[in-house]
């Protein structure tokens, strides 16, 4: 369950990426199975867990482009990670509006922020964002228990 | 008169509501380099186009919210310098707007995450206002930067192309430059409720503003003395960019053979020859009269936005784009 999860979100971001990116997705299956472990605990629709997947991946994608670019020389290469890495920011702000995942976003925008501060500081504490996905997971699911209950 | 005087805007203002955005982040402490860094860079200057575009067009609607299009304007111009960090990277420009690059002071790795920080931040403070997400949504996808990488991978995939087509030329030049600012003008009229039709013909003059913008600057590529560029004359040529007076001057049989056999490894002094000749050719007057052509079809869109008064802004900034160096 746990990889045909990740095969859909996988699929579902790929389809997402404009060709003229040349972006080929290639994240290990093992990058991304605590997050679709997390999110197959919570009680929801197979799209929403793969929606919100994709835009984890997005994200996490877009960590790993931007990481260590100090170790290439300008050129072709450093310009691809640079420009891929801006793309897929800019695609999970795209995926959260197309999904209508705004309060998605809201939580997980000042993450994303916090985890670029970290870099800037030299202590990097990319674990932030799926601790703020399983934030807002718990909230959503408490918020929602609670409505149940009124 | 600057632009800014002509329009009645302080830039003072401008720049202090930029700067706000790092001050105000809790996250930020003031006496961090994150916050110095942006602060260097905000004060090395600029001529803040891109919010001066959103507090203009705020200026056609009937419920103007000043703090609010104040807001997206500082938030325009951290998009754009966000994107001249990653710029100056990939171009490995030791320069910016006379001081050192960033990715110089605090190397690639933190230079890319300091414009990152930009991004994420205007993300976190549009995507806080919550009360009306339709506006919050419009206002997200028009300031994040996915059209402008594809314009940059446009750019990359055509490099030595002399294929491409003037077409693709300008779509690239829209994604690239045209497109924020055309948005810059239309997420002002909205925060002001503006209707629809005027958001959208400022959005067209915004866009006609950028592509006359992006091809006066392959323009002044050509034109312009080394000693200004900071870079030799037809520094894209020899980067590979195929620009719009590149373009027009392949349409001479005999100048297009010499363009096509520049490639990555050709003498420089063999593709000085080559530039000589485009600008001794006509394509650079073609290229001009085509970013003037932009600029006419501008000014009739400010003839059809005659009954507001902010029209005059528009007159303003298309003066300022019509009257750039060439």
């Amino acid at each position: 369950m746990i990889t045909a999860l990740i095969q859909d979100a996988f699929h579902l971001l790929q389809g997402e990426i404009s060709p003229e990116t040349g972006i080929i997705l290639h994240l290990k299956e093992e990058d991304v199975w605590p997050a679709a472990l997390l999110l197959s605990e919570y009680d929801m629709t197979a799209q929403r867990q793969a929606r919100l997947l994709s835009i984890y991946i997005a994200i996490n994608l877009a960590l790993l482009r931007h990481q260590n670019c100090n170790q290439l020389e300008p050129g072709d290469v450093l310009t691809r990670k640079v420009l891929d890495g801006d793309y897929l920011y800019s695609l999970y702000v795209q995926l959260c509006l197309r999904f209508e995942e705004f309060d998605f976003l809201a939580h997980l925008a000042p993450v994303v922020k916090q985890i670029q501060i970290k870099r800037v500081e030299g202590q990097p504490e990319d674990e932030r964002l799926i601790k703020g996905m399983e934030i807002f997971l718990r909230l959503e699911h408490h918020r929602n228990n609670t409505r149940e209950a009124i | 008169m600057n632009l800014n005087e002509q329009l009645g805007i302080s830039l003072r203002a401008v720049d202090k509501e930029i700067e706000n955005m790092v001050k105000f982040d809790k996250d930020v402490p003031r006496s961090s380099e994150l916050a110095r860094s942006i602060l260097e860079l905000i004060r090395s200057g600029g001529k803040r186009v891109r919010p001066l575009m959103v507090i203009v067009g705020s200026r056609f609607g009937s419920a103007p919210d000043e703090r609010k299009a104040w807001r997206l304007a500082a938030a325009a111009e951290f998009i754009h310098a966000a994107s001249l960090i990653h710029d100056d990277v990939i171009d490995d420009s030791p320069v910016r707007r006379g001081d050192t690059a960033m990715h110089i002071k605090l190397g690639i790795n933190r230079a890319i995450h300091v414009g990152n920080y930009m991004s994420a931040r205007v993300i976190e403070l549009i995507s806080a206002y919550s009360a009306d997400r339709e506006r919050y949504a419009y206002d997200l996808s028009s300031l994040v930067t996915t059209q402008l990488c594809l314009g940059e991978y446009q750019q990359l995939s055509h490099l030595f192309d002399y294929d491409v087509t003037i077409e693709q030329y300008l779509e690239k030049s829209k994604n690239k430059t045209a497109q924020l600012m055309a948005a810059c003008l239309r997420i002002g009229a909205l925060s002001a409720a503006a209707d629809e039709e005027t958001a959208d013909l400022l959005y067209s003059f915004g866009e006609k503003l950028g592509m006359s913008f992006q091809i006066r600057d392959d323009i002044l590529d050509f034109t312009q003395s080394s000693a200004k560029l900071g870079k030799p004359a037809g520094s894209d040529l020899r980067s590979g960019q195929v620009t719009l007076p590149v373009l027009f001057a392949l349409q001479d049989e005999e100048l297009a053979l010499r363009i096509r056999s520049i490639g990555a490894h050709t003498p420089a002094e063999y593709t000085s020859e080559v530039i000589d000749a485009i600008q001794s050719s006509g394509a650079l007057q073609q290229t001009e009269a085509l970013s003037q052509q932009y600029l006419d079809e501008a000014q009739q869109i400010i003839d059809r936005l005659s009954g507001y008064p902010a029209h005059r802004d528009l007159q303003a900034l298309l003066s300022f784009f019509g009257g750039r160096e060439k």
